[in-house]
């Protein structure tokens, strides 16, 4: 009877699941379902520390028609290999991967002897910062106080002061050497802020590019010194007239942030691209949900399994997604009273005022409000795309679904 | 010239110090037969029984902590390390003293958690272990292992110190058995009058320890004790391998031993499924320009202040590649300086590291490669011959001890 070294490509990643696996190849993108008991006991072999990602096989085990068929599969994919002991006769090792963080902040707090690590060089996780100055306006959006809860945007509260001078150059002083490069400059109206030009000069001295974000009927030309681009906030029903004059203003250096709701307001959002001959690079488009249009979701923003795995996924990808939120991680929202959120939806992490922002960082890794939110929640914790989906956004909390998804697990 | 590391870099990572050690006095009341400043070796100031002095150290700390309390500092709470070294510090006692009463009492760091340790012989332990277990010293004692081992370790008439020191230890694990039990930890010197086995079996019989194993140093060798030296010399991987438990003992030093972190070392390097935090698990860092060598960044790790007052980054450099100096009325550390030191001698090993095979696990400090200002040769180099033996070296010890993957990807810390 013939033997074979059976393995799989150490950049093979294979998640389990009750009676499911998924394997995915990182370097071409290949992959392979699989719900037969055998062969998922084989993978499993594989995984056992002893074996070192490679198991002895024979023909007999190979006749089993499962087996032979995905092993066939894994080796047309190119994602594995079956090689006769004869032609090798010492043992290969494929290792299979095994996340090792270094720096996990649990696994640092588990440890007594890694304390002096845990609160070491924490400043470089800061990626954006949100400043947030004021909250007075004079317009009635009608989802106002909703749209910042899904993406950067303005909102109102009468209740709020505005951030003291003191605050901002607190906050200025405190990045100056930190690598952050991305900082947003949110209101209210900001051009009501009275220390908007005490703003701009600490932008430009600390070198550090601010993105101001406006409701574009706000909009005032201000010759900002220290700025990277304004974000025009534009949602629903749109002024074309008025968009037209920004736009004009502007000389068309801006980003555009387009709010829609249905299918509707984005042919309009095309139109005004058309009409505006507005480069794609200067625009983004911001689903909101209103309570109303699951609809529009469920068509437009819902994931499918092609979606899913449409782009080529690197081991880095789907090793992130099981330790940290790429939508969250990194930022920071500073509100006008100084308090500080990792998450606007989140609890408050910490105060500017009497805090350091290194602290603050150190608050959020360990209360988790919003830099590692992971998608540990059902079904998704059940799922084999697991670790294949973006991180949990705020559409997820706001809908009421820990998944925004079409695909149903197999059984 | 590239510039490697920038001013800037390094006055950052002053500020962001993890350990400022004293060498508290040159003068010693042992005369070990290999001190790296005795008379097998020639590249450390001369010794005079000098002490350092307490206001030259309050000094510099009073010129650091400033760095240490800027937002150059990244840290949420910084755990600096505040140690002493020698010679033998505890015959500068009231040095200690001072210092660690001026660190806990006078200065203002609220960021800051200070924790102090020393190396020391253990020969006047007796007098001041209430002072260190009170102020929770770590300390580090220099034991070769058994009477025999530690022959090397003469006191200044000649005669063993073997006794009093372990009647030292004995004193201290009795007093205060908690203390040295998380408090307390050895390091032995490998060399013809010992072994990895018996040095390993002797700490666990006499204290339920795993010691440090360090080899004698190479470099600064004077060229007259060189036969003197290899006589004396042994190699811990051979050492560890002659002996008859070698495997059981292997697998109880763990990272101690040479083949387990070398595994560590390339697994973290090469594996692929290892981060260093979280921006390494965000960002793919490929396109970054790496550091020639595997030196440490310039006071990433530590700085060291000799007794005659030069700053060094690490204690086991000679002292001709000071950094800085602290004088009787001044502190000359000059961050532009430093970079441009660092990045010439970078400069003069790109060559080799931009073509070794195994440059992204490099452990090579360059301040210990010889000839650094002529001709230097780094031994570590790797073409891709010797890289693929190492590599199948690597994968050879893993075979034996598959257990190993696994326990260096998830138990690992930090290496």
């Amino acid at each position: 009877m013939n033997k074979y070294w059976f393995y799989l490509k150490s950049s093979v990643y294979v998640e389990f699941k009750h009676q499911h696996i998924f394997l995915y190849d990182t370097s071409n993108g290949n992959y392979l379902e699989a719900t037969s008991h055998d062969f998922i006991n084989l993978v499993e072999e594989l995984y056992e520390d002893g074996n070192l990602g490679v198991i002895l096989v024979d023909d007999m085990l190979l006749t089993i028609p499962a087996v032979k068929n995905y092993v066939e599969k894994i080796l047309e994919k190119d994602m594995g290999s079956l090689i006769n002991i004869e032609e090798m006769p010492v043992k290969p090792i494929s290792l299979v991967p095994i996340l090792s963080l270094k720096k996990d902040i649990d696994k640092l707090l588990s440890k007594e002897d890694a304390l002096p690590y845990l609160h070491q060089d924490l400043g470089k996780y800061l990626l954006e910062l949100n400043i947030h100055l004021n909250s007075n306006c004079a317009l009635s959006c009608p989802w106002c106080n909703k749209y910042d809860k899904q993406f950067l945007c303005c909102s109102r509260d009468t209740s709020m002061p505005f951030l003291s001078l003191l605050s901002l150059k607190r906050i200025f002083e405190q990045i100056q050497y930190l690598p952050i490069s991305t900082i947003n400059i949110l209101g209210g109206d900001i051009f009501q802020y009275e220390h908007l030009q005490s703003l701009d000069e600490l932008g430009k001295m600390s070198n550090k590019v601010l993105n101001v974000y406006c409701h574009y009927k706000h909009f005032s030309v201000y010759n900002f010194k220290g700025i990277r681009a304004i974000h025009l906030i534009i949602p629903f029903p749109v002024d074309v007239e008025k968009l037209q004059t920004v736009y004009a203003g502007l000389g068309g250096k801006c980003i555009f942030h387009f709010i829609i709701e249905n299918k509707n307001h984005y042919m309009q959002v095309q139109s005004i691209i058309s009409a505006f001959r507005m480069n794609e690079d200067m625009i983004k488009i911001h689903p909101f949900y209103n309570g109303k249009n699951i609809d529009f979701f469920e068509d437009f923003i819902y994931l499918d399994k092609e979606d899913i795995l449409c782009d080529k996924a690197s081991m880095r990808d789907i090793l992130r997604n099981k330790k940290l939120n790429i939508n969250t991680f990194g930022g920071l929202h500073i509100l006008p009273d100084g308090k500080v959120k990792g998450n606007l939806e989140a609890n408050v992490i910490g105060n500017i005022l009497n805090q350091n922002i290194t602290e603050i960082i150190f608050n959020e890794l360990k209360m988790n409000t919003a830099w590692r939110r992971v998608r540990t929640a059902k079904p998704c914790c059940d799922c084999i795309f697991q670790c294949f989906c973006p991180s949990p956004s705020n559409y997820e909390r706001v809908i009421g679904r820990p998944n925004l998804c079409h695909v149903k697990s197999e059984k | 010239m590239i510039e490697y590391i920038t001013s800037e870099k390094v006055t950052n990572l002053i500020a962001n110090l993890p350990q400022l050690v004293f060498e508290v006095t040159d003068a010693c009341n042992l005369k070990c037969k290999y001190c790296a400043y005795g008379e097998l070796y020639n590249d450390y100031d001369k010794r005079e029984n000098k002490k350092l002095s307490i206001k030259q150290a309050i000094r510099l700390i009073d010129y650091l902590v400033p760095f240490w309390n800027s937002t150059r500092n990244t840290s949420a709470k910084s755990h600096m390390r505040i140690s002493f070294y020698g010679g033998e510090p505890l015959l500068n006692f009231h040095f200690i003293e001072s210092i660690v009463a001026y660190i806990t009492k006078e200065i203002n760091c609220p960021n800051h958690i200070f924790t102090f340790s020393m190396t020391t012989n253990a020969v006047l332990l007796h007098k001041y272990i209430d002072y260190l277990a009170d102020n929770k010293f770590h300390l580090l004692i220099s034991l070769d292992g058994n009477k025999e081992n530690n022959s090397y370790r003469l006191d200044r008439r000649g005669e063993s110190s073997f006794e009093h020191i372990v009647n030292n230890i004995g004193m201290i694990k009795e007093k205060y058995p908690d203390y040295f039990r998380k408090y307390v930890n050895f390091n032995a010197v490998l060399h013809n009058k010992n072994s990895v086995e018996q040095i390993h079996a002797f700490f666990k019989r006499m204290y339920d320890k795993t010691p440090r194993i360090g080899e004698l140093n190479t470099t600064g060798i004077r060229k007259d004790k060189i036969n003197i030296f290899n006589q004396m010399y042994q190699n811990a991987p051979t050492s560890l391998s002659e002996s008859k438990k070698s495997e059981e003992l292997e697998n109880e030093m763990f990272l101690n031993s040479n083949n387990y972190k070398n595994l560590a070392l390339f697994l973290y390097q090469y594996s692929g499924f290892i981060y260093e935090d979280y921006l390494d698990l965000l960002y793919d860092k490929e396109e970054i320009k790496s550091i020639p060598t595997g030196t440490c960044l310039p006071f990433s790790k530590k700085m060291f202040v000799t007794v005659n007052g030069k700053i060094l980054a690490c204690e086991r450099i000679g002292h001709q590649f000071s950094l800085g100096q602290v004088s009787e009325k001044d502190i000359e550390l000059n961050p532009v300086d430093i970079a441009k030191k660092y990045n010439y001698y970078y400069d003069k090993m790109s060559r080799q590291c931009g073509t070794c095979q195994n440059n992204k696990a490099c452990i090579q400090c360059l301040f210990s490669i010889q000839d650094i200002e002529t001709k230097p040769i780094c031994y570590g180099y790797m073409n891709e011959r010797r890289f693929q033996f190492f590599c199948k070296e690597q994968f050879e010890f893993l075979r034996k001890h598959p257990e190993a993957y696994r326990k260096i990807m998830e138990e690992v810390l930090i290496l």
